[in-house]
């Protein structure tokens, strides 16, 4: 009787509009997204991690707090099949959720610009929270590539924070970009009637994407180097 | 094709096969906190030597390898980066030689040795818990834990769904292969992910039916194909596993965290060879990806 009545706070929670069972094989089939990403990224041999797409998708449709469930739920069952080093980042990925999340319900996803920003947003607040868990926990270094971007600008006299800070988000905004495009084409997919949170933008072209994360990448790598030379 | 995940249940009959998921996972909660308290690596190192006595016992040596070279990284470039940095926290570093432009201080290479350690020492116990854990054995045991089961039902169809979809990646690229199209950087991003996620939103149509036709919700009770009994043995071997926090606790406050009382040494040289052995096996292993996927990665 009790599962009856929290399936019914589930649904009413997604606005009444979505079926609960959506929600629920929604939500895992987003976590696997996720980790697929990762995998997608390693395969690839591309200096991003991908990580975020579910939680990106599921955050902009049904809500922020379903992407961060999506996002626990993320790092959880990774830290079941590889180990939990990855336990500590489900802060950053509930972080990007309640970004996306909260940016979609306030209006910032029905239009390219403020879309863009969104993202650039979503990419600054998540490097804020993956620095301090990138230090404490594992004391600078996690294994991967931008690991030399930080040791490079270690070299070049900056301490560990600035450091850890800058090569992640470079690696992030590049990262939060291109997730955010890909879950613009996810969630073209969609029923439509999904979109509860708030109007979301029709698909992009993916060639502009890839150019917008370009042109930020090289910017956000000029402002680094600069502030590191100063 | 895509790798079976790195750290999953490996098959087998031995002792930690059986052991209860709660004993297992109380052990390694208490190696975690050891970890986080102890501050002298060479315990830690000492742990994770007898991690992988353990992991030999359970015959799942194979498999610990292909999910340790993830963490080969991690491990040697957080020796390599805590030694360039200069050792801001500690008072009076001891230097000990000129590496390029960097300075290398005893306690700088001690506190990057401290991190490593933990992270492997944590990931090889873990990842023998893992490797000896069955799935449902893992969802019995949440279920028994009160978890609620629509959480726990998304966790278990999450750790299902993964080796399927990392297949059909695997499938997908393998593919765009065979066709000549590229298959690393960023022109092959989009022809091998855009049919992975069709697949799935596909795969949440039909999981969203599965679950209305079978009655999701209801308040029946569930009964479980695999459960293991807590007796009286798994109470103790639980309650032993407060050993290593009560011991960690107690170095932190009567024995200074396990360092020695002079503090730590290196020679120079020795020194020197850490961060340079450290630093180029980051770099080889970040740029041999491949090729230690393809030695280890085999099962």
């Amino acid at each position: 009787m009790n599962e009856q009545v929290d399936s019914q706070k589930l649904s009413s929670a997604t606005g009444g509009g979505v079926p609960l069972t959506y929600v629920i094989a929604l939500v895992p089939v987003a976590s696997v997204l996720n980790v697929i990403g990762g995998t997608v990224a390693s395969a690839l041999k591309l200096p991003i991690f991908l990580d975020m797409i579910g939680t990106a998708v599921v955050a902009m449709t049904l809500g922020p707090w379903w992407g961060a469930l999506v996002g626990v739920i993320t790092n959880l069952t990774l830290g079941f099949v590889t180990g939990p080093v990855s336990i500590p980042f489900a802060a950053c990925n509930v972080v990007g959720a309640l970004v996306w999340g909260y940016g979609t319900r306030w209006g910032w996803a029905n239009d390219k610009v403020r879309f863009f920003g969104l993202s650039v947003a979503s990419a600054v607040f998540v490097s804020l929270m993956a620095a301090p868990i990138v230090i404490f926990v594992f004391g600078g270094a996690t294994g991967h590539s931008s690991d030399i971007l930080t040791a490079g600008i270690l070299a070049s006299g900056a301490d560990m924070w600035a450091a850890v800070f800058s090569s992640n988000i470079i690696v992030s905004a590049a990262d939060k970009i291109l997730s955010s495009f890909l879950a613009l084409a996810i969630i073209g997919a969609l029923p439509t009637n999904l979109q509860v949170t708030g109007p979301i933008m029709a698909q992009e072209d993916m060639g502009k994407a890839v150019l917008i994360t370009a042109g930020t990448v090289v910017g956000v790598i000029l402002t680094v180097v600069s502030m590191t030379l100063l | 094709m895509a790798r079976v995940p790195v750290g999953a249940y490996v098959p087998g009959d031995t002792f930690f096969h059986k052991a209860h998921p709660f004993v297992k996972f109380y052990w390694v909660l208490s190696f975690v906190v050891f970890c986080f308290f102890n501050k002298n690596p060479y315990i830690n190192y000492a742990l994770t030597a007898l991690a992988l006595v353990f992991v030999f016992l359970s015959k799942t040596f194979p498999s610990y390898v292909r999910a340790m070279v993830i963490f080969g990284p991690a491990a040697f470039a957080m020796i390599f980066l805590q030694s360039v940095v200069p050792p801001a926290v500690f008072d009076n570093p001891q230097f000990l030689s000129d590496l390029g432009p960097f300075q290398l201080y005893t306690e700088s290479i001690i506190y990057g040795m401290l991190f490593s350690s933990r992270i492997l020492c944590i990931c090889s116990w873990s990842i023998l818990m893992l490797m000896t854990l069955h799935p449902a054995s893992l969802s019995s045991a949440l279920q028994r834990a009160k978890v609620p089961y629509v959480v726990n039902f998304m966790i278990t169809t999450t750790l299902q769904l993964i080796p399927i979809l990392q297949r059909e990646f695997g499938i997908i690229l393998s593919a765009q292969k065979s066709r000549a199209m590229q298959a690393q950087g960023f022109k092959a991003l989009l022809p091998s992910i855009i049919p992975v996620f069709a697949g799935a939103i596909d795969r949440v149509a039909q999981l969203s039916m599965s679950l209305e036709t079978r009655a999701f919700g209801s308040d029946n009770e569930r009964t479980l194909l695999r459960y293991n009994k807590f007796t009286i043995k798994e109470t103790t071997l639980s309650i032993l596993a407060l050993v290593p926090v009560f011991v960690v606790f107690y170095g932190r406050l009567r024995m200074n965290a396990f360092i020695p009382e002079g503090g730590f040494s290196l020679t120079p040289g020795a020194g020197v060879a850490i961060v340079v052995f450290c630093g180029v096996s980051f770099l080889l292993i970040i740029f041999g990806a491949t090729l230690a996927i393809r030695l280890f990665g085999k099962s």
